[in-house]
């Protein structure tokens, strides 16, 4: 650059300065605004929620989630836990619904684990450039399905073949509902794993190839030990998702708000209860504001496992980078 | 709608507590409702300010229905009842073969789940109300049941009349009020046993209500007369529930 130009560009942004000045500080703050905005939503959803569950507390009593205590007819007192809200003599224990979440979400978050740290794997180390370029987009295609399309396969087509395959005690159960739940989950855990593992830096792969270990050692012994904490996020957001998703529950699980630990029976979740209830409950009854509690449930442990997802994330960046 | 260009109707989805919401809300001028008001609801009137007129507009038919293949063709009331609180849990209790019983139901907050409680599960000795047991399966929707049970050789449910009365994998249960009485079923040789359900002979039988707030005026009232209307009527009948008459 020649000392003409450089004074041209002074004297030009000089001109210029000002009216940019007040351009870039909108720019600033209008982007400032919208990420706030996205944070008081959040925040005053939870405020909602924890208000709409304080009068559930206020009125059914916190106790009254966990289980009820009645007397048997043989005098002895026994805690029961059943969620029976529109009953004459109602009971709102969410363990049942609790453990019906579990016990879709943990198979779901097994499969997608074993699953999407394998194709994690391939994308990253395996596969040459061209053919990642093909999966890893089909590969987030499956995470775009709309959830009922996945359940109604699984209610139409997954059920049958299923039933006529293990004769399981009810058609619909836990373990279909958890297949259909691995669908969405694998790409979520195979795309956050891919993305761990190209993080390690390639200092590490040279100097493990120069030790003479093959390419199963390197990624056995030395990058997976690397992307570990990455890893573990990437289970972790998906145990979120899957926790947090309803349709596929819904549609494949039938639905029975049965306290039970059989992954071949037929078992309710939080967010099944919340669909299939919300819509034709009355207004600010106990039921309602039930509701909202189990909500509050779910979005505080959603909530956590994603925080800690995200601050395991921010840690392997920050190590990884130094 | 072509005959009053003026006037337009808008129908929201959900159960009958949607409904009386709904009414209670402002937001509807009509409650479609399949039962009677709740205790809980009533006692809120008061406080609203809402005086509900009630409109019987048409009947319906809860029919009994398990898997074609299903050899069993009779149950009592109390047969029923222990079905469906899950006090009997193998078919062959009930004059079936040696399986267990799946149940499927519906929403506890829908229509349907109540009357089906109040009528056939009521009260145990003691005067509490008995409930659906836990291990009931809960569809949404009366067709998602229908087809589930179809699929389901030990399934048994309920459901609205008209959504079972042409379908041929499916079955009917015949009622027996008591030992000795007659078997009656909501569907006879593939057809709607109107009399049975319209004189009550039909143990799950029910009314189907409008409610409006106060007396209804001008648009909402001519709705509800063309409910009412000979019109309105052969539409119910159309629509597989049953007609206040003929």
């Amino acid at each position: 650059m020649n000392v003409k130009e450089e004074e041209f560009i002074s004297q030009y942004s000089a001109a210029v300065s000002k009216k940019k000045l007040i351009k870039e500080k909108l720019i600033k703050y209008f982007f400032m605004i919208n990420s706030l905005a996205a944070i008081f939503l959040i925040l005053s959803i939870f405020i909602f929620l924890l208000y709409e569950s304080y009068r559930a507390f206020e009125q059914i009593g916190i106790g009254e989630f966990i289980g009820k205590e009645i007397s048997t007819p043989g005098g002895t007192a026994k805690t029961i836990y059943q969620w029976y809200p529109t009953s004459e003599e109602p009971r709102y224990s969410i363990i049942s619904l609790l453990v019906g979440s579990l016990l879709t979400a943990l198979p779901a978050t097994l499969i997608s684990a074993l699953f999407g740290i394998a194709v994690g794997i391939y994308l990253s180390e395996i596969a040459s450039s061209r053919s990642r370029e093909i999966l890893k987009p089909v590969i987030e295609i499956f995470a775009g399905i709309p959830t009922v399309v996945i359940g109604f396969i699984m209610l139409a087509i997954g059920a049958t073949v299923f039933n006529d395959l293990f004769h399981p005690p009810n058609r619909l159960n836990a373990f279909l509902a958890s297949i259909g739940l691995s669908i969405i989950c694998i790409p979520i855990v195979a795309s956050l794993t891919e993305e761990a593992l190209r993080s390690v830096p390639n200092e590490l792969r040279m100097a493990s190839y120069s030790l003479g270990a093959n390419k199963w050692q390197t990624i056995k012994n030395v990058i997976l030990p690397a992307a570990i904490s990455g890893l573990s996020a990437a289970i972790i957001l998906g145990f979120g998702r899957a926790v947090g998703e309803t349709m596929i529950v819904l549609m494949a699980s039938g639905n029975a708000a049965e306290l039970t630990f059989n992954i071949f029976r037929s078992m309710r979740s939080m967010t099944a209860t919340i669909a299939a209830e919300m819509g034709e409950v009355s207004f600010e009854s106990n039921h309602y504001y039930a509701l909202f509690v189990i909500g509050m449930v779910l979005f505080v442990s959603t909530f956590i496992l994603n925080l800690i997802a995200e601050l395991i994330l921010n840690k392997m960046r920050k190590k990884l980078r130094s | 709608m072509s005959k009053n260009p003026g006037v337009s109707v808008q129908v929201t989805g959900g159960g009958s507590g949607t409904g009386i919401a709904a009414l209670f809300n402002g937001t509807a001028n009509i409650a479609n409702i399949s039962r009677e008001f709740k205790e809980s609801e009533l006692s809120k009137l008061p406080d609203l300010e809402i005086k509900p007129v009630q409109f019987k507009v048409a009947l319906d038919g809860i029919a009994i229905i398990v898997h074609s293949g299903n050899p069993v063709d009779t149950l009592t009331i109390e047969q029923l009842r222990d079905i469906f609180s899950g006090k009997i849990k193998n078919w062959n209790e009930a004059g079936g073969t040696d399986q267990d019983i799946v149940l499927y139901g519906r929403e506890n907050s829908s229509g349907t789940y109540e009357f089906f409680k109040t009528t056939i599960l009521g009260r145990d000795r003691s005067g509490r109300q008995i409930d659906f047991s836990q291990s009931m399966q809960v569809l949404q929707g009366t067709s998602q049941l229908g087809e589930a049970i179809s699929k389901d050789i030990k399934g048994i449910g309920y459901g609205g009349v008209g959504y079972f009365a042409l379908r041929n994998d499916l079955k009917t249960i015949f009622i027996k009020s008591s030992l000795k009485a007659k078997a009656i079923s909501a569907i006879e040789n593939g057809k709607v046993n109107y009399e049975a359900i319209r004189n009550g002979t039909y143990p799950l039988s029910r009314y189907l209500y409008c409610y409006t707030n106060g007396e209804p005026k001008e648009e909402v009232k001519g709705f509800i007369d063309f409910i009412l209307s000979d019109e309105g009527q052969k539409i119910v009948r159309q629509m597989e529930y049953i007609p206040l008459n003929h």
